[in-house]
């Protein structure tokens, strides 16, 4: 991997068990990625939804495509992504777990749109300042 | 040697004169009299068929499996039993256990032990043989054991059909008093064969002929000589319980007995196998299901009858292999291309 990803050692709260449709075991879980850029495309699919990124990993590297799988449409629609809250050419920051094997792809942490709105999982409990997520 | 050829001829007689020509018109298809009475023609009601139903518990409509509190992310086959080894933030994108979790104390043999143990290691390491991605199906012990979503129950007096559209399956289980096949005249199924009887207010079903695979996604082996038999009864309105006795004579050292709950799912929430005090309670009963089913099993398929279209393909190893959209892009590209050469 080229990115330099930035590590989080937080303590990590309760989560419920989520729709499984492939196995977890291809992201790892102990590293969080960061990345600055632009939506490619949202695709608002099941199982799981793509959003695909153009972007930095924390500024520190040359803007790549990097494939972020997100949950399922019901899943994100309640963490407030909806088709309409996303679309190309707009300004994002998304965190993820990335691939174990170093393809430009992860899991998707959480997203913040670019009025500066976080959906999914809460940066402030990752150790991350929100106030510096805003794409 | 005209006596073969006879015997064709009478074949193709009798193959030519289809039994379905009974309605007695032309080719077969209904006569003008019957087609002209059509609208005063009285068909039978299914009052036989109520009948029997009526003495049967109801258990029609969609469950969703009941998970402890303290779960960790990802459906276990056997929640009380889960070690977990991590947890993630909650509104993480997740996929299934955390590497490395497990269930300990499968009475597995000791060989299947280590295989078992070998194979958590694997998924710890970032590798999984888990073939669901792939979009095989779900056998019917995941079906129950470790769907994330939830399932329907179609009830009639002589069978009942579970369905599972997420994990791809569906489970027919006779109550007509047959018995299994003999193991030759079959092949192994995912869902396998399954007959069963009520005992009082309980379902006893058994099951065999299944194809060997895995409980869940940590994964935990089962071999095709799996002999399943589940006690299904309701123990409250909407409370739905399922205790799984399986005997497995190639990995288990002895009987492994799993109890399942299972909540009526009213639509609420994502289909998800919820913590067991996060599940909104359930609207009063009003009776009987079928009603409220027809709208939940219809959102049902909307949500989860889709077409399988895996982003995952197992290697010549036999572990996943996640295809990012990019790689699909560039093949469905390169494919295009070649098409138009």
């Amino acid at each position: 991997m080229t990115g330099r990803p930035l590590v989080a050692l937080a303590a990590l709260a309760f989560a419920g068990p989520a729709l499984a449709h492939h196995s977890y075991a291809m992201f790892d879980n102990t590293r969080l990625v960061v990345l600055h850029g632009t939506v490619m495309s949202y695709s608002y699919v099941n199982p799981h939804a793509w959003i695909s990124v153009s972007g930095s990993a924390d500024d520190a590297t040359p803007a790549a495509r990097w494939d972020v799988e997100a949950t399922s449409p019901l899943v994100l629609a309640n963490l407030g992504l909806k088709p309409e809250n996303l679309k190309a050419g707009d300004k994002v920051t998304v965190a993820l777990r990335p691939l174990r094997d170093g393809r430009f792809g992860g899991s998707m942490v959480f997203v913040v749109t670019a009025d500066g709105v976080a959906h999914g999982a809460k940066p402030e409990n990752l150790g991350l300042d929100p106030a510096k997520l805003k794409p | 040697m005209q006596q073969p050829i006879l015997a064709a001829a009478a074949t193709l007689a009798v193959l030519a004169t289809p039994v379905w020509a009974q309605p007695g018109g032309p080719r077969g298809l209904p006569s003008p009299e019957v087609i002209a009475g059509a609208s005063s023609f009285k068909p039978p009601h299914l009052a036989d068929y109520a009948r029997k139903l009526a003495s049967q518990p109801d258990i029609t409509g969609a469950w969703k499996p009941l998970d402890p509190a303290d779960a960790g992310p990802g459906p276990l086959f056997d929640p009380e039993h889960g070690v977990w080894s991590g947890k993630l933030q909650p509104g993480e994108a997740t996929f299934g256990p955390l590497p490395g979790t497990y269930i300990r104390d499968i009475p597995y043999r000791p060989e299947y032990r280590k295989r078992y143990e070998a194979l958590v290691k694997e998924t710890t390491e970032g590798k999984s043989r888990d073939t669901f991605a792939a979009c095989f199906p779900f056998g019917v012990p995941r079906m129950q054991g470790a769907t994330p979503v939830s399932f329907d129950i179609v009830q009639a007096p002589e069978i009942i059909d579970w369905n599972n559209n997420y994990g791809r399956s569906q489970r027919r289980i006779f109550l007509d008093g047959r018995p299994h096949p003999a193991p030759e005249a079959m092949d192994p199924t995912y869902s396998g064969h399954s007959i069963g009887h009520w005992e009082g207010d309980t379902l006893v079903v058994d099951t065999v002929n299944l194809i060997g695979g895995y409980y869940d996604e940590t994964p935990a082996p089962y071999s095709d000589k799996l002999h399943m038999v589940e006690r299904i009864r309701l123990i409250d309105t909407n409370i739905l319980e399922d205790q799984m006795t399986f005997t497995d004579p190639v990995m288990l050292e002895k009987p492994w007995v799993v109890t399942r709950y299972y909540q009526r799912w009213f639509g609420q929430g994502p289909g998800g196998g919820m913590p067991r005090d996060k599940v909104p309670p359930p609207p009063p009963n009003k009776g009987p299901y079928v009603q409220g089913g027809d709208r939940i099993v219809r959102d049902f398929f909307e949500l989860n009858d889709r077409p399988c279209v895996p982003n995952v393909r197992m290697d010549a190893n036999g572990f996943q292999v996640m295809l990012l959209p990019a790689e699909i892009e560039a093949e469905q590209a390169k494919a295009k291309g070649q098409g138009a050469k």
